[in-house]
């Protein structure tokens, strides 16, 4: 848990303006212990049969409103990665706002998918499922050492339709000369998001972090619009709350790309905020609008920010 | 940052059907549409669905891509966990039930007494569970089950 207190000032003066009147809100939220949350994984156990076990094993399961194999998860939860269901791969530690890029993305099983920012392979698992195993995912990942556990999540979740790529994202596109259907890039950031489940990672050298870190992901969205497909659709995600890293990295790419637009993530049951149209002095697209930025205390669950850009024909 | 090397990566049709003879001999596993299996180093079998193991000459390769579904030797296959999960439930034959106590023991890598008239790789189950493949010879069970697999509460 993290106290108001702990919130350095200039962290707290903006989270103040971005929030506004749901401010108290948003930080009784983040003072509350975090929520767990679990992906029954579809390729090796139906959901009613995960859900059965669950109950087998003393833990109480509630389903998340945006996504049918997503739950909240009580009760016994703590001891799942001990027990065998897990060991078989039936069930995937996840958080409840990270299931969300995948989601908005809306892979199709026939689709050729690329994720740009893969390791440690929650969301490539996850890409895996809602393509039932079929069609092909490249997952990308430009630290060797992170390869490894996103390896091991593949294995353990029964994943067959992914090869699996070291590269820097920012310069695939001269690596690789296929095109996408799909891209997901989710993003190296700050992680200001995480102050409720990951406070220790909460620091003020961040802040510090945000111009440098916002050069690597303008790289990044740059590299994987250039290979999307016409009509095809991208997903941009980060789990910061700073405008730096969210709406500041679409802007760029709207500036530079004719061919890109918005289009509203359709993810039913979802509470968020719009994108941002302007930030202190800077004045951003005003489709950005139609970006999602999830807050804690709307779903319980860590704040995320969530951009759907189309490729025009 | 260590770089990956490039590992010689095998999709050779004819070593293929030998691997699902291999499988159809030893479990009656029938050769199954839309996948592609890979030699990754000596012994690995990699399992990659037809689609992905089309990009594959462009993907520079990590040791990662497609499932670790078993090792080679020229007359058997041993299934990984991950390999008896998806294929053995095409088995249709080599196949033991264990007790909720023996599957206990299994899974947490020891070998276990099974008196069966079977020998060599099993497909091993509890219940509706298939806990992956072992080997069976003079009455003993052997576990193949991974220590990072192995569950403290099985």
């Amino acid at each position: 848990m993290i106290m108001e207190e702990a919130i350095p000032p200039v962290f707290k003066k903006r989270f103040q303006v971005l929030l506004d009147d749901e401010y108290d809100h948003f930080i009784e939220s983040i003072n509350q212990p975090p929520a767990h949350f679990i992906r029954i994984n579809s390729l090796k156990i139906n959901i009613e049969s995960g859900l059965h076990r669950l109950e087998e094993l003393n833990i109480s399961a509630t389903p998340l409103p945006w996504y049918s194999a997503g739950f909240r998860v009580s009760g016994n939860y703590k001891q799942l990665p001990f027990t065998r269901e897990y060991s078989l791969g039936y069930y995937y530690i996840q958080e409840g706002g990270s299931m969300l890029p995948p989601l908005a993305l809306n892979p199709k099983p026939h689709h050729l998918v690329l994720d740009l920012c893969a390791a440690p392979g929650s969301k490539t698992t996850q890409l895996a499922q809602m393509m039932n195993n079929q069609g092909a995912i490249i997952a990308n990942d430009r630290v060797f050492r992170r390869i490894t556990s996103l390896g091991h999540n593949l294995q353990l979740c029964g994943v067959i339709n992914t090869l699996v790529l070291c590269e820097d994202g920012r310069h695939l596109s001269t690596r690789i000369p296929h095109k996408f259907d799909r891209v997901l890039i989710d993003a190296p950031c700050t992680a200001s998001g995480h102050l409720r489940s990951k406070p220790h990672q909460f620091s003020i050298k961040d802040f510090q972090r945000i111009k440098g870190i916002q050069t690597l992901q303008k790289g990044l969205i740059t590299s994987g619009f250039r290979l999307l497909k016409p009509g095809g659709h991208l997903v941009y995600s980060t789990c910061s709350l700073h405008p730096e890293e969210n709406e500041a990295v679409i802007h760029h790419l709207l500036s530079h790309s004719p061919d890109a637009g918005i289009v509203h993530p359709n993810v039913p049951g979802l509470k968020s905020h719009p994108g941002l149209t302007h930030w202190e002095d800077t004045q951003y697209h005003e489709t950005l609008h139609d970006c999602l930025r999830v807050y804690p205390h709307e779903n319980n669950t860590d704040s995320f920010f969530i951009a759907l850009i189309r490729k025009e024909n | 940052m260590r770089k990956p090397k490039s590992s010689p990566l095998i999709v050779d049709e004819e070593w293929e059907s030998h691997v699902w003879d291999l499988l159809f001999t030893q479990f009656g596993i029938p050769k199954l549409k839309g996948y592609r299996f890979l030699l990754s180093g000596k012994k690995r079998i990699r399992l990659i669905s037809e689609v992905a193991s089309t990009l594959l000459p462009d993907v520079p390769y990590t040791g990662s891509s497609g499932l670790y579904i078993g090792e080679y030797s020229p007359r058997a296959v041993r299934l990984t966990m991950d390999g008896a999960m998806l294929l053995g439930q095409y088995a249709t034959k080599q196949i033991i039930h264990l007790t909720a106590e023996q599957a206990k023991e299994w899974m947490q890598g020891e070998s276990i007494n099974y008196e069966n008239k079977q020998r060599g790789y099993v497909i091993v189950y509890h219940k509706e569970d298939i806990l992956g493949c072992g080997s069976l010879s003079q009455g003993i069970l052997h576990s193949f089950v991974p220590k990072t697999r192995r569950p403290k509460h099985p």
